[in-house]
């Protein structure tokens, strides 16, 4: 398989245990992401911790319109995906894809683990899934 | 008798004209029928005359979510859809140079994608329940024998009559056993045409003598002769009519 | 500062309407209105009026008429409406001003909104890999309330059905038909738990308002409400809004609580005063979230409320009467009047087929919308 490039090359960190990059404000605060522009000046570049607990969730169950770039051709091989919210404790909670379960699995305050997984043909992006015991 | 038993019905343009006749003689056959419609008193206060096999629900037939509403009142009144009847419709004259835009577009979102959205909405929840079901359409004469000066309504039945032979080999494709038939009425009388009889210089008799003379049987027809071929169609008698066009026109599309 | 009624309101069915414009149908309800007042436009001494989609209010003179008073355009997003009424209330109130109208209109392209990253602040990985839909934000913020308190999908799908039996009663309202709660949970999933017939459509539509101060409502002899409270608020910190990639682990404000305790405050009323109730219900899991944040009930208790019907117009507060944005739609620069619209129509007894009972004397209403601002009104009669 080609390698596939990150959706966005400044989201999550190089390293052999990716992190999420988020921002820390000159108050202590966390912020995702990293504002961009003019905000960013103040903003300290803060890799997010990999692991979090379930904050909520939904599934994703028609094929949106652009901007989405997922991998289907059309609404016939749109595959359902879930998205969500984790909490990273005292750090901010993230939106994100949801991959390795099924909808109905999912329970509030579940262990997740950061994970990058294929997007589409072309780029990988960040997911959580539940925590491997 | 009895040839609607135990089938629900959605008709489109049930409030008046030819989609009354239909839901009338449904309900006479034993069926149920939901008449849906622009004019929403008037459905109602139809569907409350025939008692309580039919209801009434707004439906502007250029909306894919009315119909999504309707379909779904439908179920929920009757607990499912086995026929869908495409008649809400308009014709306005105009010729290719001069006529109105927005009467072309008219045209086509009411006739022609009109009917499409019906059968988009309806097509899932009459394919549920497993039973048998039908599609009638309604085409015209003008498709079958094009005229002058009606060039957005020709164009737009024109395209019901491709789509309802596509949808009936959609079905068939897929093994559902539902089928899809389009009636060609002639001049019928109705509201519609009532309006057409008062609209011009002429009389109201010399109007309907001058549809008349377009009609080898020499008469206009009344709309209960569409509901007959309209009941045909949507009962089990048709079992193996798909893809067809069922002319209700006095012999006016064939005539010298 | 005086007290200021309401002593006219019209409306333009919600829904679509081929043909005619957003601001036509703005110009549809101020003539309605004023028939209903029986006064003629030139009487109206000032006007504040806003659209989201349907452009530049105050170019409705050209229709209404040049009398030359000033028409002051406003634009608040979801709370326009809210805005608008309560610039025109301070008008009255300050003296300035015996008459006044608040007007409201929209009309939404049809298709979904096809909301860009780049004007939100958002970078292009959050529209690429599917997470820019408003409609999967209304879902996660119930998915988590429902776990947190205890709700059950049945209640959501029992506040959809209100909607619709009362969209049925009710001649502004887009979606007319009846459906039962069966159907409206075996429907097409859009975002779990919500399903389709969960979720208002947008649409467009037309409300207008003309306020009067006591003195000029009884020179008029006219059947008018009293303005108690009006009170719009921008969100505080931390609140939890529509396409946030991040959520601050501090639970925020929820800009509903500020604008409702400041309404209630201000009319010097509670929530046990209040008799009929318009709640935001962009979906039913919003009318459930607003009935607790407006403090009608606790969370969770929503559950109990829907099962014995207390919300129903028969209930012990009725609440969406007219179907709310499940039945009429979301035109945003009309919905949040068509709110008071309604609550003025049931207090003054011309609810028809859908009036409360026992005659209701004090309602409220409450919009709540994008970036995060909310509008609560609270009228007596």
């Amino acid at each position: 398989m080609a390698q596939l490039a990150p959706i966005d090359p400044d989201l999550w960190t190089d390293e052999a245990e990716p992190r999420l990059i988020g921002g820390k404000l000159p108050s202590g605060q966390t912020v995702f992401p990293i504002p961009l522009g003019e905000a960013a000046k103040s903003v300290e570049r803060y890799p997010l911790p990999r692991n979090g607990t379930l904050w909520s969730w939904t599934r994703q169950d028609f094929l949106p319109k652009e901007p989405y770039e997922g991998p289907s051709t059309g609404p016939h091989d749109f595959e359902p995906y879930l998205i969500g919210y984790v909490e990273l404790p005292g750090e901010v909670i993230v939106e994100t894809r949801i991959v390795d379960a099924k909808l109905e699995d999912l329970k509030l305050n579940m262990p997740m683990e950061f994970c990058i997984v294929p997007f589409n043909a072309s780029h990988e992006t960040y997911a959580f899934r539940p925590e491997k015991k | 008798m009895a040839r609607m038993d135990g089938k629900v019905a959605l008709i489109s343009g049930g409030a008046e004209g030819l989609g009354a006749a239909i839901g009338e003689l449904i309900v006479a056959e034993g069926g149920k029928v939901m008449l849906a419609d622009l004019q929403l008193d008037k459905a109602q206060a139809l569907a409350d005359t025939l008692g309580e096999n039919a209801v009434a629900a707004q439906l502007d037939v250029r909306q894919l979510d009315q119909w999504e509403m309707a379909v779904a009142a439908t179920v929920s009144q009757f607990g499912k859809l086995n026929v869908l009847c495409n008649v809400a419709g308009i014709s306005e004259p105009g010729n290719t140079a001069d006529v109105d835009l927005d009467s072309w577009h008219r045209h086509i979102d009411i006739n022609l994608t009109g009917t499409f959205y019906g059968c988009r909405a309806a097509l899932r929840e009459m394919e549920k329940n497993g039973e048998k079901g039908a599609i009638v359409n309604i085409g015209s004469m003008l498709a079958l024998r094009v005229g002058a000066d009606m060039a957005a309504y020709c164009a737009s039945k024109a395209g019901v009559q491709a789509f309802t032979r596509t949808v009936a080999l959609d079905c068939a494709k897929r093994g559902v056993p539902i089928r899809a038939n389009l009636i060609h009425p002639g001049a019928i009388r109705t509201p519609m045409f009532e309006r057409y009889q008062n609209a011009g210089p002429a009389t109201p008799e010399e109007a309907e003598a001058a549809f008349a003379a377009n009609h080898p049987m020499q008469r206009i027809g009344e709309a209960d002769e569409v509901a007959r071929a309209a009941l045909y169609l949507a009962s089990d008698e048709s079992s193996f009519t798909t893809g067809c066009d069922l002319t209700v026109d006095g012999g006016g599309s064939i005539r010298e | 500062m005086s007290d200021v009624y309401i002593i006219g309101a019209g409306i333009h069915p919600f829904g679509r309407t081929e043909g005619r414009s957003g601001r036509d149908q703005g110009v549809f309800a101020v003539r309605e209105a004023l028939k209903d007042v029986g006064i003629e436009w030139d009487q109206v001494e000032c006007a504040y009026g806003g659209s989201a989609a349907g452009g530049a209010a105050d170019i409705m003179v050209n229709d209404l008429g040049l009398s030359g008073l000033p028409f002051i355009n406003v634009m608040n997003g979801c709370a326009t409406g809210g805005s608008a009424l309560s610039s025109a209330q301070h008008a009255v109130a300050s003296g300035a001003y015996d008459i006044a109208l608040a007007t409201g209109f929209d009309k939404h392209p049809r298709g979904a909104f096809n909301a860009q990253p780049a004007e939100y602040g958002l970078p292009e990985w959050y529209g690429q890999t599917g997470m820019m839909l408003t409609t999967q934000f209304f879902a996660l913020k119930i998915q988590r309330y429902m776990q947190l308190h205890g709700i059950s999908r049945e209640t959501l799908g029992r506040v959809a059905e209100k909607s619709f039996r009362n969209g049925a009663k009710t001649d502004h309202a887009w979606r007319r038909s009846e459906i039962d709660l069966e159907t409206i949970m075996n429907a097409p999933m859009i975002n779990d738990p919500l399903t389709k017939f969960m979720f208002c459509s947008p649409s467009e539509g037309g409300v207008a308002l003309i306020l009067a101060s006591e003195k000029k409502m009884k020179e008029l002899g006219a059947d008018g409400v009293k303005i108690a409270s009006v009170a719009v608020r921008s969100r505080p910190p931390n609140s939890f809004e529509v396409f946030q990639a991040g959520v601050s682990v501090e639970e925020g404000g929820k800009p509903t609580e500020l604008a409702s305790k400041a309404a209630y405050e201000i009319a010097g009323l509670g929530p046990d005063d209040i008799d009929v109730a318009q709640l935001q219900d962009t979906e039913s899991g919003a009318e459930i979230m607003h009935m607790a944040e407006n403090g009608f009930c606790k969370d969770g208790e929503q559950e109990e409320w829907l099962a014995n019907g207390w919300t129903n117009t028969d209930g012990k507060l009725p609440v969406n009467t007219d179907g709310g944005c499940i039945a009429c739609g979301e035109p945003i620069g009309a919905s949040g009047l068509r709110q008071v619209y309604e609550n003025v129509q049931q207090l003054r007894g011309r609810g028809g087929e859908r009036q409360v009972p026992n005659s209701p004397k004090t309602a409220y209403s409450h919009v709540y919308g994008a970036p995060g601002l909310s509008g609560v009104a609270i009228l007596q009669r």
